[in-house]
């Protein structure tokens, strides 16, 4: 299949799976499976945003759950104040965007690892910031006025999560996906061709960015209350990370499995062996991280490849 | 059979066996199920067993008895990580899957707000069995969830009573509180009930998990407090005294929330002796309810039940009396829960309109020897006052 071929043939697959998620509060799926899809698109959404930047040019972002958390203080405070939702939602992409530009700006203009301690630091960073901001609640936090139904940060979740995979996807199989993936290879070499690298980090940064802060608005329509030490928890930068990691950095379908992975396996740890279901957690993470650098998408499709060279010959005779 | 086969077949007998061994017997009743969402797991950990034995106790006292209409009840309990997105995943397991009447509440706000959310849309009532945070009752109305810990709000009212009876020469009060929520709310009432006592009150907050308090310690000495009351956690209020010591700084009083956890003598040793502290609930309290508690929790567990079983065990009360009135009817036993006094042995559990308790404050405690006494109003123990030197 041709490469086109196959981004139009995922984006086929991925409208199909989202739409019947998307579908299942009418058709009579109890609310603890709804949760869990639910939950399942928030880290698949967040896992894209994360691998449109460090997936594919490989500057390592641990901001991506502040992005988030800024997104998700933008929209209620814009919601507070009588905006209509999609305004709302656009407040929080457009104010995780702009803060992108702040780190990015600055540290993507330097190769290596400025980047990634740029992201460091702003996580905790925007964490005290938001603590001592009055307009923001302070320690306290805000809480969203309106309790909105499930169903709406549900359907926006499905659609966003599905959406983010096929940017992925669409832009891994593009010319500017090409000149990305220069650049995570060889820098120097893709600035000597002619890429401006920097305009590109910069802009899929911003991107990236702008997708985390619309993960970020829609969970705080569906948590309607936000702690400041909670949204900023390294740990929700952590998942961004590990989803990717676990399904297979750089790849369309690896934040997909990996989310599920990771939201399937803990629950089902949690009930089999509770108390150590983290551990286990954890350690299956680890042994993925170890043993399948490419991630489980790319250790599948490489014993697939495998199975078919050797297939093949004995079937032809 | 090849191996694999035979171990997939032995799983699944002990797996039936185990099932078996723990299930409901057949034919019993059905149960009444609640559930509890526990930090197992995670920075809240510490609590988590002390809980879940004293809603055991409570639901072996109460299926003893017959149950509650004569059907037993069952306390389901999940781990939720010490994290608020895995509360409400386990919430929405407990109320969907499990169909629990009533939830029992876990442990910090963030993750009783996340629990809150999904028992207010599911319409489930939500015992908030140790959340001492009334601010979460503050920034939004919830009608469904009610605290049943006694609320941080009077962290310093103990205190404020002893320095009233035994601090008449004390003038100047320090009060360090933590940038949150609960501690800001408890230094803002301290801070109005120590003016109404015509004492010169001044407050210095900190960065949460602060470690150095040095420059504090020197304000408060350029101030010239002769009592010291910290209102924030563990750590950073060990932190802080010790860097009193330090300085060689010694109030006549000197106060903080978590004394009374045993933990504060290993870290401090010999220097606890008359620091004052508040507790929820002690095994020493003489009422009939806490001795009878105390005495059934010694017999199934071998040692004397911390506050954290005794407040479990209080929910477990809350709950037994609504379905006693009520049945499993959640409507009906909001209501209840929202309307009644229930005697329970932490006192009387009784919440006001926005569903924060009234109905049982703290105690006040002090190190003396290697125990944490209960002190002032009602006990029969001396203070020891002025605190002595540190050593």
């Amino acid at each position: 299949m041709s490469r086109a071929g196959s981004t139009a043939a995922l984006a086929a697959v991925t409208v199909a799976l989202g739409a019947v998620a998307a579908a299942l509060p009418w058709l009579g799926v109890s609310s603890y499976v709804r949760t869990l899809v639910y939950y399942a698109c928030y880290y698949m959404a967040l896992g894209q945003a994360w691998n449109l930047i460090s997936g594919m040019t490989g500057y390592v972002s641990f901001a991506h759950g502040a992005l988030a958390g800024i997104g998700a203080y933008a929209t209620v405070i814009a919601l507070n104040a009588q905006w209509p939702v999609a305004a709302g939602l656009a407040a929080g992409a457009a104010a995780a965007g702009l803060a992108s530009l702040v780190i990015g700006a600055t540290s993507l203009r330097l190769r290596g690892a400025a980047f990634t301690f740029a992201t460091l630091f702003f996580q905790e960073l925007v964490l005290l910031i938001v603590r001592k901001l009055p307009a923001a609640g302070g320690p306290g936090g805000l809480v969203l006025q309106e309790i909105y139904p499930t169903s709406l940060p549900y359907v926006l979740m499905v659609v966003l999560a599905a959406v983010a995979t096929i940017a992925v996807a669409a832009l891994r199989f593009s010319r500017t996906g090409v000149r990305v993936l220069a650049i995570k290879h060889d820098e120097t070499a893709a600035v000597a061709i002619g890429i401006d690298s920097t305009r590109l980090k910069v802009a899929i940064f911003c991107a990236s960015a702008a997708i985390a802060g619309l993960v970020g608005s829609i969970h705080a329509i569906f948590v309607g209350s936000l702690f400041p030490d909670v949204v900023f928890a390294v740990e929700i930068s952590l998942i961004a990370l590990a989803v990717p990691l676990i399904g297979g950095v750089g790849t369309a379908m690896g934040p997909v499995v990996g989310a599920l992975l990771y939201v399937g396996m803990r629950e089902v740890f949690q009930v089999v062996a509770p108390g150590l279901h983290l551990t286990i957690v954890g350690l299956l993470i680890l042994a993925v991280v170890l043993f399948m650098r490419d991630g489980i998408v790319g250790a599948a499709a490489r014993a697939w490849a495998t199975r078919r060279r050797t297939a093949v010959p004995a079937e032809g005779g | 059979m090849t191996d694999p086969a035979r171990r997939t077949l032995l799983l699944g007998v002990a797996a039936v066996a185990v099932l078996a061994a723990t299930g409901v017997p057949a034919g019993a009743a059905d149960p009444i199920r609640l559930g509890a969402s526990l930090s197992v797991t995670g920075r809240f950990s510490d609590a988590a067993k002390y809980l879940q034995e004293g809603y055991q106790l409570w639901a072996d006292e109460v299926n003893q008895r017959g149950g509650i209409g004569g059907q037993p009840v069952q306390v389901i309990t999940y781990d939720d990580e010490s994290k608020p997105d895995s509360g409400r995943i386990l919430a929405e397991r407990l109320i969907d899957r499990d169909g629990v009447t009533v939830l029992l509440g876990p442990y910090s706000s963030p993750i009783t707000d996340a629990i809150a959310t999904a028992a207010e849309r599911a319409q489930v009532p939500v015992i908030g069995t140790i959340a001492s945070d009334s601010s979460i009752w503050e920034r939004r109305k919830l009608r469904w969830t009610f605290q049943a810990f006694p609320t941080s709000d009077y962290d310093h009212e103990g205190f404020l009573r002893l320095l009233g009876e035994k601090g008449k020469a004390i003038k100047k009060v320090a009060i360090v509180y933590e940038e949150a929520p609960f501690s800001i709310r408890a230094k803002d009432w301290a801070l109005a009930k120590a003016k109404e006592m015509g004492l010169t009150v001044e407050a210095y907050g900190y960065n949460p998990g602060a470690q150095d308090f040095r420059s504090i310690v020197e304000r408060i000495v350029a101030f010239g407090a002769e009592a010291v009351a910290m209102g924030g956690y563990y750590q950073p209020s060990v932190a802080l005294t010790r860097q009193m010591i330090e300085r060689g700084y010694n109030p006549q009083a000197y106060f903080f929330i978590q004394a009374a956890d045993g933990v504060t003598r290993e870290a401090l040793g010999q220097q606890t002796e008359g620091i004052l502290g508040r507790s929820a609930w002690e095994p020493t309290l003489e009422t009939p309810a806490a001795r009878a508690f105390a005495d059934a929790y010694r017999a199934k567990f071998g040692r004397l039940p911390s506050y954290h079983s005794a407040t479990a065990y209080a929910a477990g009360q809350v709950a037994e009396a609504a379905m006693k009135a009520k049945g499993t009817d959640r409507a009906a036993i909001r209501d209840y829960i929202a309307t009644t006094a229930i005697p329970t042995v932490m006192g009387t559990f009784k919440v006001n309109a926005k569903g924060q308790q009234e109905g049982y404050h703290y105690i006040a405690t002090q190190w003396q020897g290697d125990t944490a006494r209960i002190v002032g109003e009602g006990s029969a123990n001396a203070v020891i006052w002025p605190k002595p030197a540190w050593k």
